[in-house]
């Protein structure tokens, strides 16, 4: 990057600063016009000059272009006549120019402000875009001294106060000299001796001042430091609270920060000082020229040699110079500021010069597959302790081959992979993927034909089918049309994130379609089908159509003869409109549906009037309420005296610890009064929590056959009382699909039982199949990649998230795929079953579908039997290889050994 | 009476709890769910790392222990018998597999949960001990009168 802040500016937008160059020139007559204007108001209509006679008229407006007197006698044309005003019509038309023309220089400094600011904020957006460019260009050496939350810092902070320079970079001082110049041109031409006074103290004015302020500059540095170190001071002590408070270290944290407040003050205090005394200095300063003109152009105008409109004039136009200054001088700090911030930032993006950048990938051309043979000869890693990773080894495998790795985190199996994989960079050696070097090769090559999945796993937010299409988003069709982009001007200006990015042949797809099919494949390859069709069961359908509708409704009856079959009939309670369900609360029996707004929510029922009507109307209320207090009183009483966080609490789900004790309170107030004195916030909070309760869950013996009679009539009583509230719950319907409800719900209409052993696992069972019986299965899949995964997978498990990894490198069929312990978190069951099937499909499938290769760095020894090759790696080097028996690798370690423990 | 009352009631019978504070039961029965059992499901599986244990209240279990590549059965437990205590106590590995005999109705105990109230109210952790000191004391015995037997018998 261009190391000079003014070069890289002049680089970039030098047509845009010609421009308004050209534009500043263009404004200058006119404010000199403009400060010329009022000595002629001043002698003419005002003080008569011309006007000597009653009824004297001016001539103005007369256009004459001179020409040789021998093309016309009078030595001029006429262009315009023009026309005559008296005194009073006189002034009235040169104010009227002079409004004009402050109108006239208002809209050239408003045009060339809009100009500045919008060039100023494009260019910030492509300094930003150069930047993270760059980042992205950083080989993954670089990445050991990067750190994440400063680039992001500074890429979105400290580039910040650039973007307003820019724009201002080399207009700004033009035109304010240009306005300085013009001011100072038209006091000269008034009077010399004026002029003189006037630049005399500018020229104090512009040496001074930058000089008082350059330290004024440094002390603001000083400042931002010292605030930087606070900030991060604070923090820590924030952060490592309890090792404060264990070590005792907090009066020496006190003394700390008092220590930096003082340092801070101290800077602060003298920045106050200067700064108000540099204040004092301009305003005397700005005010001494004004004495000096009176003083002096009084004098002269007494002596006649200078008439009153223009001594009105000067001072008129000194007026305007002091703000020019001030702004050349603030311009000329700004200056420096930004230079050197913007030298820091280039020194924090640039790398070594022994480090080339990656070039970008040329996406454009058709990509070769890699063929041949892989080879690392006399391959050496060292890290960055000196420690050999991988020590003189040499390793051979051809690009189909299906091989394993063995060996501890030492020995070099790891390493192998990773320089494959282009994480690791050579010390010494070469890697050659055919008959090319690796480094030589383009990333979009090995980006693309060879997948890797290891220990960690990365996945920007998003769903699952995100996290798929990751590896495959390398084409955009259609490219994007040429000049969307065109504020950021550097490559990839036709980049748009709105094309159609994924590479469907790479998936062996040709679209949409056939792509969900594949990435079924992938991810019933890394057994991840059952996790994502239970995604998809606990999900909404948000836009369900009536076909589909009609068959999950349709999986009711089925699901239903499903368990009766099995004997698992009471594994499941449906939701029955003629009987209370008591699998679920009694708020949910009593409005029988999923609300669909807050009105009628299951945490605020109690405070619903017109639930509260129906209570009332079938003498609910009053036994709910009784319900209410006993249900809080017995749990306080038990739980009495147990910290917030004990696991006890665990299983307790109709109160949380941190409510306990408003139920107190709430139970205080209330004390031995019935429903009726209670005021209405605690009959409120009793009913709702009467509300919550499952009797098989909460199995405190409160629900009898009578109360659950009367919560069915209510049930009814309640439909019917809502009238047009109707719309905002979406109720339970043994016929009907509800929409409000996720997948699973729908097809159980009802809920699963409590206190059966592995209930919820058998239903789910026994849901899956009635799906697949239904051929519903891949609407509930395509849901289920619906599922957002959190940031970086956070909402996965880690078994999960590697099996995820794996199948997104398995999508896009590789030519060579690279493993390293990529499934380590899981059982070294599903491990052998998965490596199993990852193995099968290597070798080319019916579908036609090409095999690949594979290099896996084993997760345990019992997996090396699916493949065809086994290597053991010892301290860097091969030490077995299947391939080769015992002839070559293992006698020559074993003379070397000895030499090696003597070194 | 609620299920949550027979739950203590149940609990109370249970030897290691026998000298426990009802009101601690009270508040372990809260804390435990009510699991049932069909006949032939399987309550634990022996070698598997155990985080629960279970009070049998209705029905009976069969427990198997390994020996080489089949199956032996040594008991069969019922009401009040507590299960996988050692599991959850100790950390080891569950040591045998057991299997509803019957249809079985059974209190669940998690481990975190009976940790918790340990830890909460010592009391009765001394209670408890003292029920396994008194075991402990008696197997002792028990082993030193075989002792003794084989002693004589020679």
């Amino acid at each position: 990057m261009e190391a000079s802040l003014f070069r890289y500016i002049w680089n970039e937008t030098r047509r845009e600063q010609i421009w308004i160059l050209f534009i500043i020139l263009a404004s200058m007559p006119f404010s000199f016009l403009m400060l010329d204007l009022p000595k002629y108001i001043v002698n003419g209509p005002i003080q008569a000059k011309g006007f000597e006679t009653a009824g004297a008229t001016q001539h103005y407006f007369q256009l004459k272009i001179p020409v040789p007197a021998a093309l016309k006698r009078e030595g001029f044309v006429e262009v315009l006549h023009g026309f005559d005003l008296d005194r009073i019509w006189s002034l009235v038309m040169l104010s009227g120019a002079f409004l004009l023309l402050v109108i006239i220089n208002g809209l050239f400094k408003y045009y060339i402000n809009f100009y500045k600011g919008r060039l100023g904020e494009r260019m910030l957006g492509q300094f930003r875009y150069e930047l993270m460019d760059r980042v992205l260009r950083f080989p993954l050496s670089e990445f050991r001294r990067v750190k994440g939350a400063e680039v992001a810092t500074m890429i979105r902070d400290e580039v910040e106060p650039l973007g307003g320079f820019i724009g201002d970079a080399i207009v700004q001082p033009v035109f304010l000299l240009g306005q300085i110049a013009t001011a100072i041109v038209f006091i000269l031409v008034q009077n010399p001796f004026l002029g003189l006074i006037a630049i005399t103290l500018l020229v104090v004015q512009g040496l001074v001042i930058p000089r008082l302020r350059r330290r004024q500059l440094i002390l603001g540095r000083q400042r931002q430091l010292e605030s930087r170190a606070l900030a991060g001071v604070v923090g820590e002590i924030v952060d490592g609270i309890t090792a404060v408070h264990t070590n005792d270290a907090s009066d020496f944290q006190r003394a700390d920060l008092a220590s930096r407040l003082v340092k801070i003050f101290g800077i602060r205090f003298e920045l106050y000082q200067r700064k108000f005394f540099v204040k004092f200095l301009n305003n005397l300063l700005a005010q001494i020229t004004p004495f000096l003109f009176y003083m002096v152009g009084g004098f002269l105008a007494i002596m006649g040699t200078l008439n009153i409109g223009q001594l009105v004039a000067v001072i008129s136009a000194y007026k305007d110079l002091p703000s020019p200054v001030k702004d050349l001088i603030d311009w000329d700090q700004q200056r420096l500021d930004v230079e050197v911030k913007y030298e820091q930032i280039i020194e924090q993006f640039s790398v070594d010069p022994a480090v080339e950048l990656l070039p970008p990938p040329d996406a454009d051309e058709p990509l070769p597959h890699l063929a041949g043979e892989v080879a690392l000869s006399n391959a050496t890693v060292a890290d960055s302790n000196g420690t050999r990773l991988l020590d003189n080894a040499t390793f051979r495998m051809g690009v189909g081959d299906v091989v394993a790795l063995e060996g501890g985190t030492s020995s070099g199996s790891e390493t192998i992979v990773e320089v494959l994989a282009r994480l690791q960079v050579l010390d010494g050696g070469r890697v050659t993927i055919g008959e090319t070097d690796l480094k030589d090769l383009p990333v979009a090559l090995t980006g693309r034909r060879i997948s890797f999945a290891g220990v960690d796993t990365f996945f920007p937010q998003g769903t699952i089918e995100e996290a798929m299409l990751f590896g495959i988003r390398h084409t955009r069709r259609p490219p994007g049309a040429p000049g969307r982009y065109d504020i950021i001007k550097s490559r990839g200006n036709n980049l748009d994130v709105a094309a159609d990015w994924i590479d469907y042949e790479a998936a062996g797809a040709t679209g949409l379609e056939d792509l969900g099919e594949r990435m079924r494949d992938a991810l019933v390859m890394v057994d991840l089908e059952h996790d994502i069709l239970a995604f998809g069961l606990n999900r909404r359908i948000s836009e369900m159509w009536d076909e589909a509708a009609e068959r999950f409704v349709e999986a009711r009856g089925i699901l239903r003869e499903k368990l009766d079959a099995a004997g698992m009939t009471g594994l499941v309670e449906p939701f029955d409109p003629e009987h209370y369900n008591s699998q679920s609360t009694i708020g949910e029996n009593l409005i029988f549906g999923t609300p669909l707004d807050d009105t009628f929510s299951l945490r605020q029922l109690g405070s619903n009037p017109i639930v509260r009507q129906v209570l009332a109307e079938h003498q609910l209320d009053a036994a709910l309420f009784a319900m209410g207090k006993d249900i809080a009183s017995t749990i306080l009483e038990v739980f009495d005296g147990l910290e917030a966080d004990s696991p006890l609490f665990e299983q307790l789900s109709l109160m949380a610890p941190d409510q306990f004790a408003d139920y107190q309170a709430a139970l205080k107030r209330v004390g031995s009064r019935g429903f009726a004195k209670a005021a209405s916030g605690d009959q409120a909070v009793f009913l709702d929590l009467a509300f919550g309760y499952i009797e098989p869950r909460d199995r405190l013996g409160l629900l009898t056959g009578d109360l659950e009679l009367s919560l069915l009539d209510a049930r009814r009583a309640f439909y019917d009382a809502l009238g047009e509230d109707q719309q905002s719950i979406a109720f339970y319907h043994p016929d009907l699909y509800n929409e409000a409800a996720s997948v699973k719900d729908n097809v159980l209409m009802g809920r699963v039982a409590f206190g059966i052993a592995e209930a919820e696992s058998r239903v789910a069972a026994a849901v899956r199949a009635t799906i697949d019986e239904l051929g519903l299965r891949p609407i509930v899949f395509h849901t289920g990649l619906s599922f957002n995964i959190g940031s970086g997978g956070k909402r996965l498990g880690a078994a999960q998230r590697q099996k995820l990894a794996m199948a997104r490198a398995l999508l896009r069929r590789p030519d060579l795929l690279l493993v390293h312990r990529g499934l380590m978190q899981l059982d070294p069951a599903s491990q052998d079953a998965i490596v199993g099937r990852i193995v099968a499909a290597s070798r080319g499938d019916a579908a036609d579908r090409p095999g690949f290769g594979i290099l896996w760095n084993l997760e345990n020894e019992g997996l090396a039997h699916h493949f065809d090759r086994v290597v053991q790696m010892e301290n860097g080097r091969v030490a077995s290889d299947s391939a080769q028996g015992d002839a070559e690798g293992v006698p020559r370690q074993d003379e070397r050994e000895p030499m090696r423990a003597s070194a | 009476m609620s299920l949550l009352k027979e739950d203590v009631e149940v609990l109370r019978e249970v030897p290691i709890f026998a000298s426990v504070d009802p009101s601690k039961l009270k508040l372990l029965a809260f804390a435990s769910q009510r699991l049932k059992f069909d006949a032939g499901q399987v309550l634990c599986n022996e070698g598997e790392v155990g985080d629960r244990a279970f009070v049998i209240v209705k029905g009976s279990a069969d427990v198997f222990v390994k020996a080489g590549d089949t199956e032996v059965k040594v008991a069969t437990v019922g009401r009040n018998d507590f299960i996988g205590d050692m599991a959850i106590l100790c950390d080891r590995p569950r040591s045998a597999t057991v299997t509803a005999a019957t249809s079985c109705e059974t209190l669940v105990i998690g481990k975190t949960q009976l940790m918790g109230l340990l830890k909460s109210f010592p009391d009765m952790g001394i209670a408890m001990m003292r029920v396994l000191a008194f075991r402990l004391e008696r197997t002792n015995r028990a082993l030193a009168q075989a002792e003794l037997d084989r002693f004589h018998a020679h």
